[in-house]
């Protein structure tokens, strides 16, 4: 399992920097490799999740940093879907970038757990924290677009016509792929939250809502609630959506990172 | 090469000015008839014309001496009614693998006046397609041509020599894309009809603009170009009214007072529900107010903007020549290699004619010697013998072609050895 932990963050690595190459140079010969490259990634990553499901008895969703790990994958996995969608691969490089940096954080952190919570063998767990996974990895997702359309917005109210200008697609595209990513982050924060909240009433006969990374979760959750009204009620786009889009990112690496490293488990109250 | 070679004369935008590249253009109709007397001359078997604005070239098949080069200078001058031909300070000559790498570098739009364009390779393609109806080509120049497609179209598609908008007009386009993903699903507002406006107008026609409007002073003006362009002309006191109903505006008037300000748009963007608004502005002094683009959802780009986009677009493409030349120069060693086996091909023809000949004589004069029913054993005994004679100098000589490795020496050879000169003048 040890050769995973090296060889995932090093895989994930190289095919961010071969993106980096297509973005910089537009090497043409190199994008042939892309998708390729990101899928042997991927298959990588599934074979670790599985072994490590069979070897340890569980999904690895019981730690922070297998946590990471499954983040990684997930924001990987559904780029591969977009980039199948709008047939851009340049914007491939900061989706790629940021599932390296979960992946490395987890592979430095990882350890194994000698026994696992028997709540945290529930199904309803599971689902509540693959909904919870999904969800921030179209957040993260949604998040980078955001950043994306901020960046080709300033180089075109201020005529600098950068790289990013030349690479990256319209700010129409960005701004549909950050709201459609923010959509689908906020069904799956909703389906998380409702999730938990019934497992926490059925694991402890109570409702905990003190724990304050639920009440992080829950204001990202708000957040991204306005910013899916806004779009479909009020017609908001561009770059209100955009900074609204950050401000939730913002809001969820508070809970994940900061939060996690504080302390010693997920939520408080296991 | 021995006996014959590829040649190309020509005149073009770096080597001559205009005036003098109109003196030798040819029109489409004098084409034909100017092909068939090159061809008749009795010198060039195979000859291709290319006349387009910026270039006249001649590319021929004729021996391999270059004093039938100054015999199609001639021509060209009489035919053409001109001197030009004989100026070696406006017309180049280049042969074998320069002239191959030459067409080449033309069909992937090197050697264009905007670098990486691609009108070219239609204009080479219309070229060889005359020539071809006229019977002026041949298996060379019939290869040539076809090579230098396929090299147009690899140079464009494996590198980026002909990306980015390179006009200020396909620029303003190339800035409404970075705004707008799908055009055809947006409405345009064009003030002022002129020259740069009329081509901006068409650029955005020609990626599908859903509605055109044109608005102009001179009404009949922007009436001419709306039927033109399948727009809708509108009055230009009343253009303003529009602007709630588009999203991209280009102004390009002489007006000195803004077409377009911030007194404007008050009334419009509140009911354009947060749609941007792209404004570009072609004209000097300026017709949009630029403090516009300091509005959420509005854009204001202006001619400075667009030269930016024209002069890092020409930049790029620059930075692209080395790779395409390196397409091209692989493409000009693997023709050069098929130019070299064609030149072994009538020695090999008339080797084979030769010996079959001999075989023949032979075979009658024994055939009385033999049965009737074995006569057919005697010819394939006898093709047998003679495929087995000729296969190692063949085979020599093929590779001699191919490596190059003393390759004259070797055809010349075999011409004395099986005395192939006499064969070849009877």
């Amino acid at each position: 399992m040890i050769v995973f932990r090296v060889l995932l963050p090093v895989f994930y690595g190289m095919t961010a920097a071969l993106y980096a190459v297509h973005f910089f140079s537009e090497d043409r010969p190199v994008e042939r490799f892309l998708t390729p490259a990101l899928g042997v990634t991927l298959l990588l990553h599934a074979g670790w999740l599985t072994l490590h499901t069979i070897q340890y008895a569980h999904f690895p969703m019981a730690s922070p940093a297998e946590v990471f790990s499954v983040i990684a994958f997930a924001t990987a996995l559904i780029y591969l879907w977009i980039e199948s969608m709008i047939a851009v691969k340049t914007t491939g490089l900061f989706i790629l970038l940021v599932a390296t940096i979960f992946q490395t954080i987890s592979s430095l952190t990882i350890s194994q757990i000698a026994k696992i919570d028997p709540i945290l063998q529930s199904p309803l767990f599971g689902v509540h924290t693959g909904a919870a996974i999904l969800g921030y990895a179209s957040i993260a997702i949604s998040s980078l677009y955001a950043l994306l359309y901020l960046v080709l917005f300033y180089d075109i109210k201020g005529s600098r016509f950068s790289v990013f200008f030349n690479q990256l697609p319209s700010l129409e595209v960005l701004d549909t792929m950050n709201t459609k990513a923010a959509s689908a982050g906020f069904t799956f924060l909703t389906l998380a939250i409702v999730l938990g909240t019934i497992w926490i009433e059925i694991a402890y006969g109570r409702l905990i809502m003190l724990d304050w990374k639920i009440v992080v979760a829950f204001l990202t959750w708000l957040i991204f609630g306005t910013l899916v009204l806004s779009k479909y009620l009020l017609g908001w786009s561009g770059k209100r959506i955009a900074y609204l889009s950050l401000t939730g990112f913002a809001t969820v690496l508070i809970s994940l990172t900061v939060v996690n490293y504080f302390l010693t488990s997920f939520h408080r109250f296991y | 090469m021995n006996g014959f070679d590829i040649y190309v004369i020509g005149i073009n935008h770096k080597t001559a000015t205009v005036d003098q590249r109109e003196c030798v253009a040819v029109s489409p109709s004098d084409m034909t008839s100017l092909l068939q007397i090159i061809r008749s001359a009795g010198h060039w078997s195979e000859v291709v014309g290319l006349s387009t604005c910026n270039r006249t070239e001649w590319y021929v098949v004729g021996p391999n001496k270059p004093n039938y080069m100054q015999c199609l200078r001639t021509l060209l001058n009489i035919t053409g009614g001109v001197e030009s031909w004989s100026d070696p300070e406006i017309t180049y000559v280049k042969r074998h693998t320069e002239a191959v790498n030459h067409l080449f570098r033309v069909a992937a739009g090197l050697d264009s006046q905007v670098l990486g364009e691609s009108q070219i390779l239609g204009q080479v393609k219309d070229a060889f397609t005359v020539a071809m109806e006229t019977d002026t080509t041949g298996p060379i120049l019939n290869n040539l041509f076809q090579t230098a497609f396929h090299v147009g179209k690899r140079v464009r598609s494996e590198t980026d020599v002909g990306g980015g908008a390179v006009s200020v007009s396909s620029a303003a386009v190339e800035l409404a894309s970075k705004i707008f993903s799908d055009l055809s699903r947006r409405n345009a507002l064009l003030i002022g009809a002129g020259e740069t406006g009329e081509l901006t107008a068409r650029h955005l026609k020609s990626r599908e603009i859903r509605t055109l409007y044109i608005t102009n002073r001179t009404f009949e003006r922007a009436e001419s170009l709306a039927k033109d362009l399948g727009g809708h002309a509108l009055p230009y006191d009343s253009y303003d009214r529009q602007i709630n109903e588009v999203d991209i505006v280009i102004s390009a008037t002489n007006s000195s007072e803004y077409t377009v300000s911030r007194e404007m748009l008050k009334d419009v963007l509140p009911s354009r529900n947060h749609r941007p608004l792209f404004f570009i502005d072609i004209a000097v002094p300026r017709d949009i107010d630029p403090e516009l683009n300091k509005l959420d959802n509005v854009f204001v780009n202006d001619i400075d903007d667009l030269n930016t986009i024209v002069n890092k677009n020409l930049d790029l493409r620059r930075e692209e020549v080395p790779a395409a030349q390196q397409i091209i120069d692989g493409e000009v060693a693997c023709f050069a290699e098929w130019l070299k086996t064609l030149e072994v091909k009538p020695v090999i023809a008339s080797l084979h004619k030769k010996f079959e000949a001999l075989r023949k004589r032979e075979v009658e004069k024994s055939r009385k010697y033999f049965r009737e029913e074995d006569w057919e054993d005697l010819e394939k005994l006898t093709t047998s013998l003679m495929n087995k004679f000729l296969h190692e100098p063949l085979m020599h000589l093929r590779d001699a072609a191919q490596n190059g490795n003393g390759q004259l020496r070797r055809v010349e050879a075999a011409y004395e050895l099986f005395d192939l000169g006499e064969e070849d003048e009877e």
